[in-house]
Parts: C-alpha cells; sequence; structure tokens
C-alpha cells in the first residue's frame, strides 16, 4: 500500500514536471512565434510596400461599390468570390515574392543559413506571416461585402478563397528560388495563376493549365475539404521543392 | 572547442578548385587568415561554418559528431560574412532581439547578452537606431554581435575590419584579442597588421593551397635582410618601382620616403629594416607572381 503510494507520487509529479515543461516549451514557442510574426512583417513589408497594398485595395473597394451591389444582392457568394479572387492572388503574390530574394540581395541568408535552424523553417515562418495578413486582408475584403450584402456567408468564402492563397504563396516564393529575382518570380507566377483563372488555356492546339487547382472554386456547396486536401498536399510538395532549392549551398553563396 | 582539417578540397560546379588539399588544426584563440583576392579564404570559412560542403576531406569538431549533431554545432557556432546587411526597418536592439530567438534563448539571457554585446561594440546609445542609418563601422559593429549573441565556441568572422575607420579598427581588435582568450576565432582579412597585432598564429592561403601555418614572428624572418628604407626625390621613384616592390610610400617635405622589399641586393642610400608582416607577405607574393620575376 505504502509501495503503491510513493508510485503513484512519484508518478503524478512526473506528469506534472512533464506537464509544466510543456506548457514553458509552447509559451516560448508561442512568444518566439509573435515575434517572429513582428519581425517577419516589418522585414517584409517596408514603407514602399504597404502604400501600394493600399493602393491596390482602395482601388478593389472603389470597382466593387461601383459594380457589384446588384449582383451581390440575390446570390451573393459567386459575385463576391469573382471579385475578391483575383485581388487576392494578386495581394499573395506581392507579399511573397520577396522573401527569399530580398534575404539573398541583402546578403542576410548566409547568416541564417548558419544559424541552427533548418532552412525551410524560415521560410515557413514568412509563409505563416504572409498567410496571416492574407487572412486578415480577406476578412476586410469579406466584411466590407458582407457590409453591402448581410447575407453573404463569410465562412465560406474564406473556405474557398484562403487555401488558394496559401497555395499561391508557395508557389511564388518557388519560383523565386528558381530566379532568385523578386519582381520575375512575381510576374511569372502572375502569368500563371491569371492565365489559369481566365482559362487561356489553349495556346494553338496545345492546352495548358488543364488543372483543377487553383481555379475560381465553385460557389455550390460541394466544393470543400477534398479541395482544401489538394491544395494542402500541393503547399505540401512546394515547400519541399523549396527546401531542396534551398540546400544547394552553391547557388546561393557567391 | 577544437577542429582538426584534413585534406580539405571543394570544386564548384563550374569547375573552379577554390580549395586543393587543406589541413589544419585549430585550437582555442585568434587564428588569422591571409591571402589574396580568390585565394579560397571564404569558401574556407564557408565550409568550416557548414554553408557549404567539402568536396573531399574531412573536418571534425571537438565533441561533436557530424552530420548527425550539425543542428548543435551551429548553435556553438557565430559567424560574419564578408557582405552583410540588416532589416533597414528594425533597431539594432530588435535584431539582435530577432536572431537570439532564433537561436532559442530565453528572455532573461537574452536580455541580459544584447546589453552587454551593445555596450562592448558600443552600440549602447544607438540600439534604438533603425539600421538603415546606421554607418558601415556601426554595421560591422552589429554584425559581431549578431555573431557573439549565442556565446559560440567558435567564432568565424571574413573580412571584419573592413569599412572601419581607423579608431574603430584599432578598438575592434582590442576586443577579438579579449574574445580569443576563450574561444577559438577565425579571422579572415586583406589588413596584414590587424593579424600581425592580434594574432599569436596565421596561416596564408594562396591559389586554394595553406602555404604557411604558424606564427607571423616566423613568417617575417622570411623577409629579414631584405627590407628597406631609402628617401628620394619624386621623380626618381618609378625608376625604382620597376625593380623593387615598394611596400608603403610616404610623401615628405624633401622627397619621398619608401619602404621596399627585395631579394636583390639593397639599392645605393637605403637603409636596413627589421621587416614586419606586412613586408614578408608583400616579398613572398612577389616571389611566386610571374608578373614581379626578376625583381
Amino acid at each position: 500500500m505504502a509501495r503503491g503510494l510513493r508510485l503513484g507520487w512519484r508518478g503524478f509529479r512526473w506528469a506534472c514536471k512533464t506537464l509544466w515543461i510543456g506548457f514553458r516549451a509552447l509559451v516560448r514557442w508561442a512568444s518566439c512565434g509573435f515575434l517572429l510574426f513582428y519581425s517577419s512583417s516589418k522585414r517584409l513589408f517596408t514603407l514602399r510596400t504597404i502604400p501600394l497594398i493600399a493602393l491596390v485595395l482602395g482601388v478593389w473597394v472603389a470597382i466593387t461599390l461601383r459594380t457589384l451591389p446588384d449582383l451581390l444582392r440575390d446570390a451573393p457568394l459567386e459575385p463576391a468570390l469573382k471579385s475578391v479572387f483575383p485581388i487576392s492572388i494578386l495581394l499573395a503574390i506581392l507579399f511573397s515574392m520577396n522573401i527569399v530574394p530580398r534575404e539573398d540581395e541583402s546578403r542576410t541568408i548566409e547568416v541564417f543559413f548558419s544559424l541552427p535552424v533548418r532552412r525551410y523553417r524560415l521560410v515557413i515562418w514568412h509563409l505563416t506571416t504572409v498567410s496571416l495578413w492574407l487572412l486578415f486582408l480577406l476578412l476586410f475584403q469579406a466584411g466590407s461585402l458582407r457590409f453591402i450584402t448581410p447575407n453573404l456567408s463569410i465562412g465560406a468564402l474564406l473556405l474557398r478563397v484562403f487555401p488558394s492563397l496559401v497555395c499561391v504563396s508557395c508557389l511564388t516564393v518557388w519560383i523565386s528560388t528558381l530566379t532568385r529575382n523578386g519582381p520575375a518570380a512575381g510576374l511569372i507566377a502572375a502569368l500563371i495563376c491569371f492565365s489559369h483563372l481566365y482559362r487561356i488555356r489553349s495556346f494553338g492546339p496545345v492546352q495548358l493549365f488543364q488543372s483543377p487547382f487553383l481555379s475560381i472554386p465553385d460557389a455550390g456547396p460541394a466544393w470543400g475539404v477534398p479541395q482544401v486536401i489538394l491544395l494542402g498536399l500541393l503547399c505540401v510538395l512546394l515547400i519541399v521543392q523549396i527546401n531542396q532549392r534551398l540546400k544547394k549551398s552553391e547557388l546561393w553563396f557567391r | 572547442m577544437k577542429i582538426s582539417i584534413r585534406n580539405l578540397k571543394k570544386t564548384y560546379p563550374d569547375g573552379r578548385e577554390a580549395l586543393k588539399g587543406v589541413h589544419l588544426e585549430l585550437e582555442p584563440g585568434l587564428f588569422g587568415l591571409l591571402g589574396p583576392n580568390g585565394a579560397g579564404k571564404t569558401t574556407l570559412l564557408s565550409i568550416l561554418s557548414r554553408l557549404l560542403e567539402p568536396t573531399e576531406g574531412e573536418i571534425e569538431y571537438e565533441g561533436i559528431a557530424l552530420p548527425q549533431q550539425l543542428t548543435r554545432l551551429r548553435a556553438r557556432l557565430g559567424y560574419l560574412p564578408q557582405e552583410f546587411d540588416f532589416f533597414p526597418y528594425a533597431t539594432g536592439r530588435e535584431v539582435l532581439d530577432y536572431f537570439g530567438r532564433l537561436f532559442g534563448l530565453d528572455r532573461p539571457t537574452r536580455e541580459e547578452r544584447i546589453g552587454f554585446l551593445l555596450r562592448q561594440v558600443g552600440l549602447a546609445p544607438y540600439q534604438n537606431r533603425k539600421t538603415k542609418d546606421y554607418s558601415v563601422g556601426m554595421k560591422k559593429r552589429l554584425g559581431v554581435a549578431q555573431a557573439l549573441v549565442n556565446d559560440p565556441d567558435i567564432l568565424i568572422l571574413d573580412e571584419p575590419t573592413s569599412g572601419l575607420d581607423p579608431e574603430e579598427r584599432i578598438l575592434f581588435c582590442h576586443y577579438l584579442s579579449e574574445l580569443g582568450s576563450d574561444k577559438l576565432v577565425i579571422l579572415s582579412t586583406h589588413i596584414v597588421p590587424d593579424v600581425e597585432e592580434i594574432c599569436p598564429r596565421m596561416g596564408i592561403l594562396d591559389a586554394g593551397r595553406l602555404i604557411f601555418d604558424g606564427a607571423p614572428w616566423d613568417f617575417v624572418r622570411r623577409a629579414e635582410g631584405k627590407t628597406w628604407q631609402v628617401r628620394l626625390a619624386s621623380e626618381q621613384v618609378a625608376e625604382l618601382d620597376v625593380r623593387y616592390t615598394i611596400v608603403h610610400r610616404r610623401e615628405e617635405e624633401a622627397g619621398v620616403c619608401l619602404r621596399v622589399v627585395s631579394h636583390n641586393g639593397p639599392l645605393p642610400g637605403a637603409v636596413p629594416m627589421r621587416p614586419n608582416l606586412e613586408d614578408a607577405y608583400v616579398l613572398h607574393f612577389q616571389s611566386t607572381s610571374g608578373d614581379w620575376e626578376g625583381r
């Protein structure tokens, strides 16, 4: 009986200690994550980028308010998607195209690669920051549309748009590791995404961009978890490719 | 921490052989790495900091098993590349805090370490200024602080004093010599006097090969009896330049004072001088370069 109590007490102390260590690690990760979000934001958004983003959003708001109110009244989701998707893709490309090239050009990439942090994790941190900002801007857009038509489902809008934005960000970063130039990567990513969006599929006899991914999502109820999973897998594949590219050290050091 | 380098070779994908079999044993202290442009200094430092992988050869870090413990090695290593910039809109303190977090330092350690480093490198009064407003020297000092934020056992500095004004350079060298008392500090530089002043041991790389490894004064002995000082009129300098290698030139009221090195005999009126490391370095590369043959 006494031995059982001692063992029980020891087990209880071990469990408390483990929980405490896990809690401290979580707090440290959370604070680290917040600071990385803050620092990543400072790193990603310069004084020149912020006015550009504001201009893009301002143009979107102006066009939306002029053209959409009638369309949004009856079946708001489809016109809302068609309004939000292109501008969000553009912002995702703008936010992501310089993540790696900026480090390369400012020569901070060598220091980052010497840190005890896996290389792809730095990119993931920046991508997470970009995704959070895109979500914030998407909420702004959804809120603006909701202001026009109260029966718009914000959740349905986010589910259809946000996964594609994350995928576009990953695609843009991967392209930037190939071009090593932010504007060039942005241009190529925009060409791919907008060609696909606007169904520029045939180029002579060749049918391009037949992929089911990255189309303007269906407003119907069928669009949901399978598409999100497929986009998630595509993101993972792109991050693996980004990591492979970053591991080729000779490419990055002059 | 000790580092053993054996038969290190590095060939880049374009076929360029940057290192051709380097053997080196490094122990705690200051080690100066000299060499002309393209000698392989940056390549060697990049390999030591595990940014690049060697084509051939082995590097052993005391107490670290690679590649399994690569992260552990990087946690004990501080690196300052030759060219380095910062987040322009972050302050000096924010930059160090960011790197401190990436190294996994907890908040009390970070605060203490950052405060100490900012004082040590003389940036405490400027810690809240954005790095885009920093001078070249201030950025270099912040770079060194960044390399020290994790209190590394190995500190690798690529051209740390380039761009510093003379006063900053002196203070910087003094600080490095203090660091060398308990860390392995590998310092690559073009500035020969920096190595002579603070490094008890040095290596010279030339075309990918380590041609000297030892104390600076051992290398200086090679220039004994081959270093002179001579005073000439300005119009005579061009004639002397053809036959001798001029290490220093100083304009004086009555003409020009030249410090020359040569394997040839002294010229008339020359005063033999006690050589320094720069004399020996110039003499060596004069001897091995075809362009200077016969001087």
